[in-house]
């Protein structure tokens, strides 16, 4: 057996410290629903580990005087379920969130693991797309921001440089009558793995369609944003035309796989069909529904 | 190997162990404590069959390090009779005939007491929910959902 | 040994005495370790203290489907720090042989790879995560052969475990051509991962004299008894072999759990120590047989009032790469392929595949429920054709009435009873109104259907295979009146070992407390038959009741010379003994008299199913003791845009004769049906290109989850119905009947989207496919 140390520093700077001089032999452990999954196969095998849930920043939720929101990158589906407000500005990120796993699981996964995890179907990745959230990331050089669909570079592989952590989500102030909505299919109601996962953010000034984005998962090598579905909604009254339009790029956008979780067929035109689905959910909570 | 020192509460007993960086919860809790109520059914986090809960939150003992279980207070099906007497829950999944072959058993009931104490009141389908995370391949659930639903009635009558 | 014939024991206990006993017969007690599994200390084998000097094994599984084998190189695992013993086919000191039925099934692959997960290699280390880490560090060698991965081409190889078996009555060519109409169908049902809680698990203790003492979770432990002699080689009595309960089995710890056993047991023989192999979750789904998957073709001839004059079928099933059970699962596919329906002239056909997937094997029902589906499709198909209703069709074609009764197999069915479970179902469901409101909700919502489903089932009670269709137990009666039970009976949640405790407590009139129920062990009952096909109340409660009727009888004259009267008026009741108005002692006080008397009060009892029999060569026969009936109702909705749907309601009527625990019965026919929805709607087993599959966890295999069961779940014991064959108290098996009854719920999705064809498992996929096939 290799040798393997275990890590739980109180400051980012111990953290990234560490991290960085392992070169690549070790893991990030947040809430360790993929980690500890990979080293049990054997998949993963890091000579450290390096838990951040002990720093601060990591964990805590913030509500910005700009109205906007600041995620720690290992703060669990159960703590943002938990936050009084979070749910009512974003109820569609939280629902995504909150789609990962069991409850059990909610208890420790974080929107940061799902991300770096780079599973084309991580849940909470097309609902933070569509938010327009930006990641923090912080390495030996320093702090800087990404979008969060620059993240992932393809299955299990992201964009992050040697060495760098995610620290954080900014997810923007929300303007009156915006809302959120995220859908996804899966074979069974429960605890399962997206076969098509949608998120879709909406903005809606006197029932015309001012801001569109929509972020469409596991149809593809990495989580999407298709800016096509988004033009199309925006200036929209959310008639069919428009709506037509959106699902037609968001089935345009699919490059799925045929895989023990569903037929390229399948996948495909469900992608559409959510993609309406969560429109109109994002539409009613815009305007003042639940 | 260099094994690290753990002090933690499991059950409300202050508990010391040596382990491994790499050991998870579930580990430790069967082979180095002798816990071995909870159960290993997939080892992958998707059945629910390890639940315990750690700062009164659920959690699947293999997706957790037993070194992460430093300073936290630990609960197992174990520690949920207390004083030789059993708690609602078990009395409820006994006269209702909520189990069969009781592997996913503790697990369940584990979850199921984690629900109650967050929602004394859940509807069916909040139940069902918070129980969607803990397999049982014998009963089809009904059972389970009802003596649940059950208990948790008799429980806020007697708070009244 | 004791050997009572039923029906002597049977009127000595009076069967239908009135049940005067609290814990007796009928009871609805709980399972045995009830409390003991809700407060986690009921102990499963992994459970248990570990015994000093543990080793523990891993499997190195074959990456490939099928190809040659090279010999296997230790040494990348040896090098593996905490690895003691690498074990291959040459290790083995007897045969490498794990057949269950036939012969030549190897333990471990030697030269020839047949499927991919097969067992190439046993690695045993200090630690499990020593021997894990060793069986991964193995390089096998492997020159592919192409491998044969689905039904349709291993029959155009005519690449088959064992020769075809058909049944056929008249002519059914002739009658197919006479029938006014004609119509054939084909359809595919998908196998099924067992997925035990508790996965396979064994631990092999060496001891003196070439001794072997095996803990197995198994539901066969004299098999593993027989298999682990057989790879030692030696003879049966150095292997004892014990099984307390299993965490849940449905057929997968039969032939299965013997090899695991097997491999445990080698490398205890290898190490001289005690080894413990538990097999991880992704080992046992990729080792471990499955649900037979079948293919079903058809031609039927009927007539304008739905009924059907004529079948011809072939019924395929996948039987992986070795023989195993296949040829009884076929069996029991063949001979219940027309359900509670009679069928006068036809030729079901039944292929055993051979495939290069992992060797298929019992499960619940054990091709009951895959024969059932053929004349499912077909009623459906036939009241499409006919603009009928299926459950007309099925009526019109019920056996008893104005149609024949008996099987075409010569097995009598019961007519009056299928009608009776099939309108109490129709009752309880309310059907007409519901069938009602599912018009008026399709008629209105834009692209939810609802539909309406029904299933009826018979189902034969014994095993196929008539020897193994007896059982022992082994009572004894201590001097304070506390009793022992044993039997042959495994328990792996069914609440077998209640009942059979339920049984003895009211031979004797007893509180079921005063007895001890003790962990199967072919050292105390010997030569067993499995715990499986639905028998295990049967047989071992009649065996029990022997064991218990034998004591009885010499405890009564004991009393009766103390009293001075009769043997046959000493009564046993209420944990006391009785004769006439006022001799009276307790039960405690009688056996310690026996025991000052020099009498024995230990007795094994004996059973063996009467009245069965089966010709091979004709295929003909009676080969149940008796048949179970149930019924069922399901509703469904579907979205017809994505193909996702629920069950919302289902509504079942079980016959289980007179019930010997009502509690546990329901327990078992909720399991079964829910068990049979996971087969027929979400459970799929998906192998990539190269046959391995790739649906090796619960992350990807799903089984139904809490929200995935209907909400309303009305669950019935048929009453009034004791069984007419001298079953033991007149109940009726109760493990395997009511999975068939989820086929209603295929029903109902059928009828929801309107399709002729839906192969199962009907996923959501699947079913949107079929919407736009239509």
């Amino acid at each position: 057996m290799a040798e393997i140390r275990y890590l739980a520093p109180r400051t980012l700077d111990e953290a990234v410290g560490a991290f960085a001089a392992a070169q690549g032999a070790a893991r990030i452990l947040a809430g360790g629903t993929d980690l500890l999954v990979q080293m049990r196969n054997g998949l993963a095998k890091p000579g450290l580990i390096v838990d951040i849930k002990k720093i601060a920043e990591m964990t805590e939720i913030a509500e910005l005087p700009d109205g906007g929101f600041r995620i720690g990158a290992a703060v669990s589906g159960a703590m943002l379920a938990e936050h009084p407000r979070f749910g009512q500005v974003w109820p569609g990120v939280l629902e995504a969130v909150n789609l990962i796993g069991s409850k059990q699981v909610q208890g420790r996964a974080s929107p940061g693991g799902n991300l770096c995890n780079a599973s084309p179907a991580g849940d909470s990745v097309p609902a933070m797309i569509a938010a327009g959230a930006v990641v923090t990331v912080q390495g030996p050089e320093g702090r800087r921001q990404m979008p969060v669909e620059a993240v992932p570079a393809g299955p299990g592989r992201t964009n992050l440089r040697p060495g760098e952590i995610v620290v954080g989500f900014t997810l923007p102030p929300r303007p009156a009558g915006s809302g959120d909505a995220y859908l996804r299919m899966i074979p069974r109601t429960e605890m399962d793995i997206a076969v098509v996962g949608l998120g879709v953010s909406l903005t809606l000034a006197g029932g015309t369609v001012t801001h569109a984005r929509v972020g469409l998962g596991a149809v593809a090598p990495t989580v999407l944003l298709v800016e096509e579905a988004g033009n199309a909604l925006l200036g929209s009254r959310l008639e069919e035309a428009a709506l037509d339009a959106a699902a037609a790029a968001c089935r345009a956008a699919c490059r799925p796989i045929n895989d023990k979780r569903g037929t390229i067929a399948y996948r495909t035109k469900v992608a559409g069909v959510l993609l309406k689905r969560a429109v109109a959910i994002a539409a009613q909570r815009a305007q003042g529904g639940n | 190997m260099s094994k690290m020192h753990v002090t933690t509460t499991i059950n409300g007993e202050p508990t010391e162990f040596l382990c491994d960086p790499d050991r998870s919860l579930l580990d430790v809790l069967r082979n180095t404590l002798g816990l071995t109520g909870t159960k290993e059914g997939c080892g992958t986090g998707d059945c629910g069959a390890c639940s315990v809960t750690v700062d009164g939150r659920l959690v699947c003992a293999c997706l957790m390090l037993a070194v992460e279980a430093g300073g936290c207070e630990i609960g197992t099906i174990e520690g949920m009779a207390q004083g030789g007497e059993l708690h609602p829950l078990q009395q409820k999944f006994l006269e209702m005939a909520a189990l069969q072959c009781g592997i996913c058993t503790p697990g369940v009931l584990v979850a199921a007491k984690a629900l109650l104490e967050k929602n004394p009141d859940p509807t069916e389908t909040e139940v069902r929910f918070g129980l969607a995370g803990n397999l049982c391949r014998c009963t089809g659930y009904d059972k389970i959902v009802r003596a649940v639903l059950d208990t948790a009635a008799e429980m806020r009558e007697a708070v009244q | 040994m004791t050997d009572l014939s039923p029906p002597a024991a049977f009127l000595a206990a009076g069967p239908d005495q009135p049940r005067r006993n609290p814990s007796g017969m009928g009871a609805a007690l709980r399972h045995d370790s009830a409390l003991k599994h809700a407060t986690g200390e009921a102990r499963f084998l992994d459970d248990l203290p570990e015994p000093p000097g543990l080793l523990h094994a891993a499997l190195a599984l074959s990456p490939v489907a099928h190809g040659r084998l090279a010999p296997l190189d230790p040494a990348p695992a040896r090098a593996v720090p905490g690895v003691v013993a690498v074990l291959l086919p040459g290790d083995i000191p007897g045969r490498n042989d794990i057949a269950a039925a036939g012969t030549n099934e190897v333990m471990l692959a030697d030269g020839l790879v047949e499927h991919a997960g097969q067992p190439l290699a046993v690695v045993v280390g200090t630690t499990r995560d020593a021997a894990l880490a060793g069986a991964a560090a193995l390089r096998p060698e492997i020159a592919p052969l192409p491998p044969v991965l689905c039904i349709e081409e291993a029959i155009a190889r005519e690449a088959w475990v064992l020769p075809p078996q058909a049944i056929t009555r008249g002519d059914p060519c002739a009658a197919l051509a006479a029938a006014p109409r004609r119509l054939s169908g084909e359809f595919r049902a998908g196998g099924q991962e067992h997925f035990y809680l508790e996965g396979q698990i064994a631990l092999a203790v060496p001891g003196e004299d070439g001794e072997m003492a095996v803990q197995s979770s198994t539901q066969h432990p004299t098999e593993v008894q027989h298999l682990v002699a057989r790879v030692l080689g030696c003879d049966h009595n150095r292997v004892t072999v014990t099984t307390r309960r299993m965490g849940g089995a449905f057929g997968g710890k039969e032939s299965n759990a013997s090899w695991v056993a097997a491999c445990a047991a080698l490398a205890a023989r290898r190490t001289g120590r005690p080894v413990k192999l538990r097999l991880p979750r992704r080992v046992d789904i990729a080792a471990t047989g499955k649900r037979h998957p079948f293919l079903y073709r058809w031609t039927a001839g009927f007539d304008a009032t739905g009924r059907i004059l004529a079948l011809d079928a072939i019924m395929a099933a996948d039987a992986g790469h070795s023989l195993d059970l296949t040829g009884g699962v076929i069996f029991r596919a063949i001979t219940h392929a027309l359900g509670p329906c009679d069928v006068p002239a036809l030729s079901v056909r039944a292929l055993a595949c051979k495939t290069n997937t992992v060797s298929n094997t019992a499960f619940r029902g054990f091709g009951g429920p895959q024969g059932a589906l053929l004349i499912e499709d077909v009623v459906h198909r036939v009241a499409r054709a006919a603009g009928l209703p299926p459950e007309q069709v099925r009526e019109r074609n019920f056996a008893g009435g104005g149609n024949g009764s008996e099987t075409p197999y010569g097995q009598p069915l019961e007519g009056d009873l299928i009608r009776r479970v099939w309108a109490e179902a129709r009752a309880d469901a309310d059907w007409d109104a519901r069938r009602a409101e599912v018009a008026a909700f399709n008629a209105q919502h834009p692209y939810l259907r609802r539909g309406l489903g029904s299933m009826v089932l018979a189902f034969g009670i014994s095993f196929g295979q008539m020897h193994m269709n007896q059982a022992g137990a082994l009572v004894h009666v201590y001097a304070d009146g506390s009793i022992r039970l044993n039997h042959g009976g495994t328990e792996m949640g069914q609440g077998l070992f209640i009942k059979v405790a339920q049984v003895v407590a009211s031979v004797f009139g007893v509180d079921v407390a005063r007895i001890a129920i003790t962990a199967t062990s072919t050292a105390e009952v010997p030569n067993t038959a499995p715990t499986a096909a639905s028998t295990g109340s049967d047989l071992n409660g009649w065996a029990a009741h022997a064991a218990a009727s034998a004591i009885r009888a010499r405890m009564a004259e004991v009393a009766a010379e103390d009293w001075g009267v009769a043997p046959a008026e000493v009564e046993f009741a209420e944990d006391m003994v009785r004769a006439g108005g006022n001799r009276a002692m307790s039960f405690g006080e009688l056996a310690k008299l026996a025991t000052m008397k020099r009498v024995s009060l230990s007795a094994t009892g004996f059973y063996r199913t009467p009245d069965i029999h089966w010709d091979r060569a004709a295929m003909r026969g009676r080969p149940f003791f008796y048949v179970s009936y149930g019924a069922a109702v399901a509703e469904v909705a579907v979205d017809t845009l994505t193909g996702e749907h629920r069950c919302l309601g289902a509504w079942l009527v079980q016959d289980c004769g007179r019930s010997l625990n009502p509690a546990v019965d329901l327990g078992q026919v909720e399991g079964a049906f829910i068990q049979g929805l996971g087969w027929l709607t979400c459970e799929e087993l998906w192998w990539d290109a190269e046959g391995r599959l790739r649906t090796l966890g619960p992350a990807t295999y799903k089984i139904p989850g809490s929200r995935d069961v209907p909400p309303v779940l009305k669950v019935r014991l048929l009453e009034g119905a004791p069984a007419r064959s001298e079953t033991i108290f007149r109940s009726k098996a109760v493990g395997e009947p009511p999975l068939l009854l989820a086929t209603a719920v295929w029903n109902a999705l059928k009828d929801a989207i309107g399709t002729d064809r839906l192969d199962a498992p009907a996923t959501p996929e699947r079913v949107l496919m079929a919407i736009r096939d239509r």
